[in-house]
């Protein structure tokens, strides 16, 4: 294994549904000689790309979960995280993003930038990913990687670059034109694997001395060096322009642009050259910690071997051979048989087998140095938990885990199914924080929850196909919450004497709304009127009323409840008697303090035909959708808009027949907002019928 | 949506910018490059979205993203120096429209279908039209005079954004040459004008009925309009 970290690139590769990062990654692996057969996505010969390991995405032809899996090219270590494309399952992509260095965007050369692509763009620039982009599928009929290189300077606001021009398109796609080199590169033999570089067809070349003229351009704004050569028409030689694009594309100021066919096996091994030369590596991009010994003050980290060790569990796999963690080392050497700690417990656990993956195979390794990535086995732990070196006390940042907004109630159909269930929903949870499940106490059901109703039925589908459980499933249920709008007061006296010892509590104070803090108590009670020892027994009975709100039993959210005031006995109190007259104090004041119910709104984007513009804006309206935006460009338009989750089921389906299937949406999680008062009074009467 | 209590603060600008035009004429807002045009207009929507106007913001040459950056950075200048009583911008913006269109598209008679689309779907009825980065290099007196005859049809308020040069020629009424053209079209016309430490917004061409002595400027650093009695 190559020591130099200098050598090590960590990508993942990023993009749409369908716009063929499997294949791509499939081919990426044949070439390096990690695979030795080529398989299609959708399995014509029921093998499957290697990537996509689990059933289901066979099926579907989709990327669900991220699998690691490392190769070499051109002495370059390259480990590579195969993201999911879909929305719903966006924690894996923004967890994916966090441990990478680089990623290759990959776009359809006839769809261009898609509304898919802007929220994986979004992503990369909030991890500050740098990214050259792969035109795919310009042997496809419609494809031009020219209309989706502009796409992507104007609908995604990058420096886009062509680094590469299409000899011939669409069926008649031959190769490409490098403009740093200024050769011809065709992909010949059985499967591409002869690179031929010759000269550039002389009907091509006034416009590729066009093209490089506007790549040099743009690239010399990051050399002084390449600037130079230009003003005073000095010879400009390959290594200037590839250092100066280097550095443009590391500040996330200049997006080179590569283009070809994975699927005929064009324009593969030049990307992976792209990989090599301008992508980061691990000690090219600033990583941070937490000090938590110092109230959680950044440490930078050093991609260092020699220094202590830190590193990030990213993602948890149950395989065959039991929980398989896959880490991401940021300083030091992770190595078989030393003692690490979790961060989080502080819990020592010893480094037993240590592998590096290919997709779903392994093999074993005796350390991962500094910016490598690999998996442990057998150790238990939750994905986001950091493993540092005895001692050392720090902790990298947590992952944004944004809460759940959808629920789906679901029941085993037969014990067996109970157990296999509850089997998967325990690896399910563990493996992805935005997926969570619990036990319903009034209605005994099982309730999972999740950001979507695809990501939910995926993890149905999986139980079914993976776990052999038979499982009914209820109708998806949106997550509202209540809240109130203003201060109440409140003074209760809880008393009771029905023989034996007598209960006897008083508080008194106020509630009142605390945006964005969840519960907040306020212990504002001078001179004993209530002692201390019964404080949090207070505390406990306002808490406990939270769970199920007095008028709609959704969770209260957002609340601050203050007592300030209150009365004790010194016989007939008790931890009881202080519990319950929080809770009278509680139902007391509620229904002065305003109580609104809010509803999740996600931040809805379409893309159309502008002819079918009026249709969709139709269909949101009709959804209670708030239309922010529309964006006119030649025939698409995109329509932004913010829709309450509630009205979102369901919603692929009629947009699809609206029109005629030549629509796309995506859709995130965006914010709380209450719900208007007739839709309450009908959530209202559905409570009231389903008692 | 309830109105909103308006800040005594706002109420001496917000009485310039929504009574300066009448339904159904257009006014203009001259200025270089970067002196304040776009938060101007951004301004003078909110001002409107305030006292429950609706406003149909087209931009020309900016994405949906950096126009309602535009509007969140305005607003949150505004809600420092104004005490809003806990009004935020999610409370105003079901009064507000963005399109945006690619120069090159657009056309007047494709935004009146637009505009009617809208209205007919219940979805949108704007009281206010904004347009925003529409290019003077060509002759744009069809133009002007269409979105004229379509303000003065739905009753808009119609404010658009003329850019100037530094040395451009100026008439004998001080106008700009790129304006001059169509400025017998214009209803009102103003000039953001740089001076000292104040972006003064001069009137080249009024509507009558306006109360001479209010001036409104901009502060540069925040790009917030404010308004005196008298100019200074």
């Amino acid at each position: 294994m190559a020591a130099n970290i200098r050598k090590m690139r960590n990508i993942g590769i990023s993009a749409h549904i369908d716009s063929g990062k499997t294949t791509l990654t499939e081919r990426i692996l044949f070439f390096t000689k990690r695979i030795h057969a080529i398989h299609d996505v959708k399995g014509k010969d029921g093998v499957g790309a290697t990537m996509d390991s689990m059933e289901l995405e066979k099926e579907r032809g989709i990327t669900i979960a991220s699998a690691a899996t490392f190769c070499q090219w051109d002495g370059h270590n390259i480990n590579i995280i195969d993201t999911p494309g879909h929305v719903d399952f966006t924690i894996e992509v923004e967890r994916a993003l966090r441990v990478l260095d680089g990623a290759i965007l990959v776009l359809c050369a006839v769809g261009g930038i898609q509304s898919q692509s802007i929220t994986v763009d979004r992503q990369m620039k909030r991890y500050k990913v740098p990214c050259i982009a792969f035109v795919n599928k310009c042997d496809r009929s419609g494809g031009d990687p020219y209309r989706v290189t502009r796409q992507l300077s104007e609908k995604l606001g990058h420096n886009a670059v062509m680094m590469q021009i299409p000899i011939g398109l669409e069926a008649d796609f031959q190769g490409v034109v490098d403009l740093i080199t200024m050769k011809a590169v065709y992909f010949e033999g059985e499967n591409g694997e002869d690179v031929k570089v010759t000269e550039i067809p002389e009907s091509m070349r006034a416009e590729a001395e066009q093209r490089r003229e506007a790549l040099i351009d743009a690239a010399s704004e990051f050399s002084d060096e390449l600037t130079d050569a230009v003003l005073e028409e000095t010879p400009i030689s390959e290594k200037m322009v590839l250092e100066a694009v280097r550095q443009g594309t590391l500040t996330r100021k200049l997006t080179p642009v590569f283009m070809g066919s994975a699927y005929k096996n064009k324009g593969v091994q030049p990307l992976l050259d792209a990989v090599n030369a301008f992508l980061p590596a691990p000690e090219e991009v600033p990583n941070e910690a937490l000090d938590m010994n110092n109230a959680d003050a950044p440490v930078p980290l050093e991609s260092d071997p020699a220094k202590p060790l830190v590193a990030l569990a990213f993602k948890l796999e149950d395989g065959r051979y039991g929980q398989l963690t896959y880490v991401r080392v940021y300083q030091g050497t992770l190595a078989k048989g030393e003692t690490i700690v979790n961060a989080k417990n502080r819990n020592k656990v010893r480094v037993g087998r240590l592998v590096r993956m290919h997709a779903d195979q392994m093999e074993e390794v005796d350390k991962i140095r500094a910016g490598g990535i690999g998996a442990l086995f057998g150790i238990d732990c939750a994905s986001g938990d950091t493993f540092t070196a005895e001692g050392l006390g720090v902790s990298m940042t947590s992952i944004f885990v944004p809460d759940p907004v959808v629920s789906l109630a679901i029941k085993p159909e037969n014990e067996k199914s109970e157990v296999a269930m509850s089997k998967a929903l325990g690896r399910f949870s563990r493996e992805d924080p935005t997926f969570r499940t619990y036990v319903d106490e009034e209605t005994k059901e099982t309730i999972i929850q999740g950001m979507g109703e695809l990501h939910l039925e995926v993890y149905v589908e999986r139980m079914k196909r993976e776990y052999n459980a038979v499982i009914e499933t209820g109708s998806p249920q949106v997550a509202y919450r209540e809240t109130i709008t203003r201060q109440a007061a409140f003074n209760y006296t809880h008393k009771k004497q029905t023989g034996g010892a007598g209960q006897f509590g008083r508080v008194a104070g106020y509630i009142e709304p605390a945006p964005g803090e969840g519960f907040v108590f306020e212990n504002n009670i001078t001179g004993g009127d209530i002692p201390t020892q019964f404080i949090p027994s207070c505390e406990n009975g306002f808490k406990k009323c939270l769970g199920k709100g007095p008028s709609m039993e959704f969770p209260v959210v957002d609340i601050r409840v203050v007592i300030n005031d209150g009365a004790f006995h010194a016989v007939d109190s008790s931890e009881i008697a202080f519990e319950s007259a929080a809770r009278g104090g509680f139902l007391d004041a509620y229904p002065k303090a305003g109580p609104v119910i809010h509803e999740p709104i996600m931040k809805v984007t379409v893309e159309s035909p502008t002819d079918f513009q009026g249709a969709v804006m139709k269909l949101l309206n009709q959804r209670r959708g708030m239309i922010v935006g529309t964006q006119e460009e030649g025939v698409n338009a995109t329509i932004e808009a913010q829709v309450p989750l509630a009205e979102m089921f369901g919603f692929s389906n009629v947009l699809r027949s609206a029109t005629q299937g030549q629509a796309q949406f995506s859709m995130e999680f965006l914010t709380y907002r209450e719900v208007p008062v007739q839709i309450a009074e009908e959530l209202k009467k559905r409570k009231g019928e389903q008692k | 949506m309830t109105s909103h209590a308006i800040p005594e603060s706002l109420k001496p600008i917000a009485a310039i910018t929504n009574t300066a035009l009448p339904a159904g004429r257009i006014g203009a807002v001259v200025a270089r490059a970067g002196v304040g045009k776009t938060p101007f207009l951004v301004q003078v929507a909110l001002n409107g979205m305030f006292y429950g106007k609706n406003v149909l913001h087209i931009n020309l040459s900016a994405t949906v993203k950096k126009t309602v950056v535009w509007y969140k950075e305005m607003f949150s200048h505004m809600a420092v120096r104004h005490s809003l009583g806990g009004v935020t911008l999610d409370d105003l913006i079901a009064r507000r429209f963005i399109m945006t269109l690619k120069t090159t598209g657009f056309s007047v008679a494709g935004l009146q279908e637009r505009i009617s689309d809208l209205q007919e779907q219940n979805i949108f009825s704007p009281d206010i039209l904004v347009v925003d980065g529409l290019s003077f290099e060509e002759s744009r007196r069809s133009d002007v005079s269409e979105l004229k005859a379509l303000g003065d049809s739905f009753g808009l308020k119609t404010w658009v954004s003329v850019p100037a040069h530094r040395d451009e020629p100026r008439d004998k009424r001080g106008m700009p040459a790129r304006i001059t053209e169509v400025a017998d079209l214009f209803d009102l016309i103003w000039e953001l004008l740089p001076e000292g430490k104040k972006i003064l917004v001069t009137p080249l061409k009024q509507i009558e009925s306006v109360d001479e002595d209010a001036m409104l400027f901009m502060d540069p650093a925040s790009m917030q309009l404010d308004a005196s009695k008298t100019a200074s």
